[in-house]
């Protein structure tokens, strides 16, 4: 390394032309690399609570409610998974219009009763818990697209579709 | 050898050495800002989460703990949310902040009957911090962060026909 600064050195003019240009390409890659992390990080996070609220939305409003079976609850599991869809649709449109992800995809949605989590109560009663699961694949927005001139995007790592699995589950008492 | 080396070049290598050095100077101002927005962004995505699982468990926001909710359970009025996001938003000092629910401020009484449909909206404002000490300009921007959640409260009536 020590030998080649060396080299470019003792070229007299061209070397200051060479380093130059290395160094502001260098500096325009790195400046594109933080900014692509960074909005990379947000749009991860956003996504996530986004999820996380479109399941907890279709789990309560598929939530067959009965007063006078008290703890005896159930979830209508297609009215869950369609809310749950129809959120998560909504929320893919959200992020599209606001050029937030380049894709959106919904890729898994499984409403799950929990019935492990049964817990019987003082009162004789058992409680159960109800459960969904989704899971999204995106693409965050890069920033800039081709931060090295000459170099399309695809020359560096593109493979930057993310996939995020939540799950929520409501206590039904 | 840097002096040596510009008074060589005839004030040729002056001129290169100031335009280089104020494009670090912006790329580096342009950089820490974009940082802190995310962080701004971050904050505000997390808060938002939290308000919205907060007003879809207690069904909204009343200004005092209503008589027939679960004593077992913790409730946060709306003023003291208010508190909360204050404390929250004032660490990363960002005074200019709004949450609605369903479009109306938490002072007021925000409560939904279970399964009803609730918007909680939180939007922030911020300002770039350190471009605009280098370059003639004040860039604004404003981030809005959007939950539609179900209230999961049964509200009894006959509390408010007291």
């Amino acid at each position: 390394m020590l030998s080649f600064f060396k080299k470019i050195k003792n070229n007299k003019g061209f070397d200051e032309a060479i380093v130059g240009t290395v160094l502001i390409l260098l500096l325009f890659t790195c400046t594109a690399i933080i900014l692509d992390i960074n909005s990379s990080i947000t749009t991860k996070s956003l996504v996530l609570s986004k999820l996380e609220n479109a399941e907890i939305y279709g789990l309560v409003s598929g939530l067959d409610y009965n007063p006078t079976r008290y703890g005896d609850l159930g979830v209508n599991h297609v009215s869950a998974y369609n809310s749950c869809r129809s959120n998560l649709l909504e929320t893919r449109s959200y992020l599209l219009s606001k050029n937030i992800v380049d894709n959106f995809n919904i890729v898994n949605i499984y409403v799950d009763p929990w019935k492990q989590t049964a817990e019987n109560f003082a009162d004789g009663k058992t409680r159960y818990t109800y459960g969904i699961e989704a899971t999204v694949s995106f693409k965050p927005k890069n920033y800039i697209k081709a931060p090295v001139p000459f170099f399309k995007r695809a020359n560096y790592p593109s493979q930057n579709t993310i996939t995020l699995r939540a799950s929520s589950r409501v206590f039904l008492e | 050898m840097f002096l040596k080396k510009l008074k060589n070049n005839k004030g040729m290598s002056a001129i290169i050495y100031v335009f280089i050095m104020l494009i670090c100077i912006y790329i580096f101002a342009f950089i820490i800002d974009m940082i802190a927005i995310n962080q701004t962004k971050y904050l505000a995505i997390r808060e938002a989460a939290f308000v919205a699982r907060v007003a879809g468990r207690q069904g909204g926001f009343e200004s005092s703990k209503p008589q027939y909710y679960d004593n077992s359970e913790p409730y946060i009025t709306g003023p003291r949310m208010i508190q909360i996001l204050t404390k929250a938003f004032n660490t990363k000092n960002i005074n200019s902040w709004e949450v609605t629910v369903n479009g109306r401020s938490l002072y007021t009484n925000t409560v939904s009957n279970f399964q009803n449909d609730m918007n909680v909206r939180l939007s922030v404002s911020y300002k770039w911090g350190f471009l605009p000490k280098v370059l003639p300009m004040s860039p604004t921007g404003n981030f809005s962060v959007k939950h539609l959640v179900k209230s999961e409260r049964f509200v009894r009536y006959e509390q408010y026909q007291e």
